[in-house]
């Protein structure tokens, strides 16, 4: 593992060294058969994938988990829990085709364009979270005390006051938890982004058309690019990029663990 | 009481969240539960004709993830009971918890990549159910150590402190206390695993390759799983019925999953009442 990271680190300093950094860093065109060695793409498209998944997909999994925790009681609670943990092992292959199926002809449909693109990928990969980040903020919802509850009831406030400052509040820890955690898959997702990303290594603004992101990149490049050339070295250095970005998720996550 | 504009929000929210996955069986169901037949489920894949089946991919994915399971569960397990029930590796306090954290959440396109270039490339592997297998391996090892660390730390210090006070060795404490009462969260954790590696195709693609040869039972003969497949046959599948075999491999999938799923709580709950926690 460190021998792999070490060799990870020497092929994307020699890619430096050789293209130079802004080149490589801030180029917006990856086309090794040019000589053009630009990550810009992919970094955009997982930063814009992820943000997108974010705002998609916690309100309808916070929604998820308080109406599943707080609201109904009984057998459909524990049926609306239980779903959420199954649901996570749905193959992010099977949300990929229906992505393809349902995402991209909306997105065309909506935004124009070809449907495939980051906006198709960053839905896709939402969708595919909720039941994550759901089951996660279901647990850390149930972990409030009723007292806390209880006494913002007694005290008069209603059932959305107290939901928004005491449930909230005191769960805000493990929700954090919750949403990091979705992030980290966002952020490693590759085949469901790689069915409607459209697979174009351009960075540019329209988001609704083709892109590629650090992992599609890493997957469309991994075999194509001889390991000791320019262009495996810009592969080492995605696969580099998206082990810091994870890594940097799971210290965050430790922490949070431990303080919760 | 009466019902907050808040609440009613998230109501609606959640009715969307949940309508999702419904969304995602009924259309898999209306694309390719016609093509559903025992024949679909023995017959080879058609790469340019229609009716073909997906035999050799079931076959391939239960080689191929059950010896991933095979090597990677003992192995994770023992190093977990090595780790916090013997004190291996103290010295290097929390970093291999640490260290076990981080290797689970690293993309599997990653793992699939160090694969790729370790077997492939350095080791001049072909592509193989063989070389499937070990990136397989290396993706599910860390998740296995880590959440068994997690099962074992749950366990009451004082069942060991009793075990260890009426005479017995520290192995017999592992075997004959700490690993029963550890199972069900143990056989959970293996479960998750299983069906994370059932449905796992980015490390796969480019170590077990794409095509299923119907090689019999070669290690060394490419095989791609149900999930490569699936992948492979919707974004550049050339058949007439590729969208309808595409869905029809995906819903045998799905019910792998699910049936895993439900043997491993089968199995948790056995040790569950064996153990006269349920």
């Amino acid at each position: 593992m460190a021998g792999l990271t070490g060799w990870l680190v020497v092929d994307t300093l020699s890619l430096l060294s050789r293209v130079g950094v802004a080149p490589v860093l801030l180029g917006f065109h990856f086309q090794p058969q040019h000589g053009r060695f630009g990550l810009l793409p992919f970094v955009w498209g997982s930063v814009v994938v992820g943000v997108l998944a974010l705002v998609v997909s916690v309100p309808l999994a916070v929604a998820w988990a308080v109406v599943a925790t707080k609201r109904i009681s009984g057998r459909a609670s524990s049926a609306m829990t239980t779903a959420m943990t199954a649901l996570v092992a749905i193959p992010s292959v099977v949300w990929g085709w229906w992505g393809l199926a349902t995402v991209v002809p909306a997105v065309r449909g909506v935004l124009g364009g070809p449907g495939f693109g980051l906006v198709a990928a960053g839905v896709t990969v939402a969708i595919m979270v909720v039941p994550t980040v759901a089951a996660l903020a279901a647990e850390s919802l149930l972990a409030v005390p009723a007292s806390l509850e209880d006494a913002s009831r007694a005290l008069g406030a209603d059932e959305d006051t107290t939901l928004v400052a005491v449930t909230l509040t005191a769960a805000r820890p493990g929700l954090t938890r919750a949403v990091l955690m979705g992030e980290a898959r966002v952020l490693a997702e590759t085949m469901a982004v790689a069915m409607v990303v459209g697979g174009q290594p351009v960075a540019r603004l329209q988001i609704a058309w083709p892109g590629a992101t650090l992992t599609t990149g890493l997957l469309t490049h991994l075999t194509a690019l001889p390991p000791a050339s320019a262009g495996g070295r810009a592969v080492a250095t995605m696969a580099l990029l998206l082990l810091v970005g994870t890594g940097w998720l799971a210290r965050h996550l430790r922490r949070l663990g431990r303080a919760s | 009481m009466k019902t907050g504009r808040l609440t009613w929000v998230l109501y609606v929210l959640a009715g969307v969240a949940m309508a999702f996955p419904v969304f995602l069986v009924a259309s898999l169901v209306r694309d390719g539960a016609g093509l559903l037949s025992w024949r679909f489920l023995t017959s080879e894949s058609q790469p340019l004709a229609a009716g073909g089946g997906v035999g050799a991919e079931l076959f391939n994915t239960v080689y191929v993830v059950g010896l991933a399971l095979a090597a990677s569960v003992p192995v994770g397990l023992a190093a977990a009971v090595l780790r916090r029930e013997y004190g291996w590796g103290r010295r290097w306090g929390p970093s291999l918890e640490a260290l076990a954290d981080f290797g689970a959440g690293v993309p599997s396109v990653v793992v699939g990549f160090f694969a790729f270039v370790l077997l492939v490339g350095a080791l001049g592997w072909p592509f193989s159910r063989g070389a499937g297998a070990a990136a397989l391996f290396l993706l599910n090892l860390p998740w296995v150590a880590a959440s068994s660390m997690v099962v074992l730390a749950a366990v009451p210090d004082s069942l060991r402190e009793a075990s260890l006070a009426l005479g017995a060795t520290p192995w017999d404490t592992v075997r004959r206390v700490v690993l029963p009462s550890a199972a069900p969260g143990l056989v959970g954790a293996a479960t998750v695993g299983a069906a994370r590696l059932l449905g796992e195709s980015a490390a796969l693609l480019f170590t077990t390759g794409v095509n299923a040869a119907g090689a019999g039972w070669s290690f060394w003969a490419p095989g791609a799983t149900l999930a490569v497949h699936v992948f492979t046959v919707r974004t550049e599948g050339l058949a007439p019925d590729a969208t309808a075999v595409s869905a029809a491999a995906a819903l045998v999938l799905l019910a792998m999953v699910v049936v895993s799923l439900w043997l491993g709580r089968v199995v948790s709950r056995w040790f569950m009442r064996r153990s006269g926690l349920a």
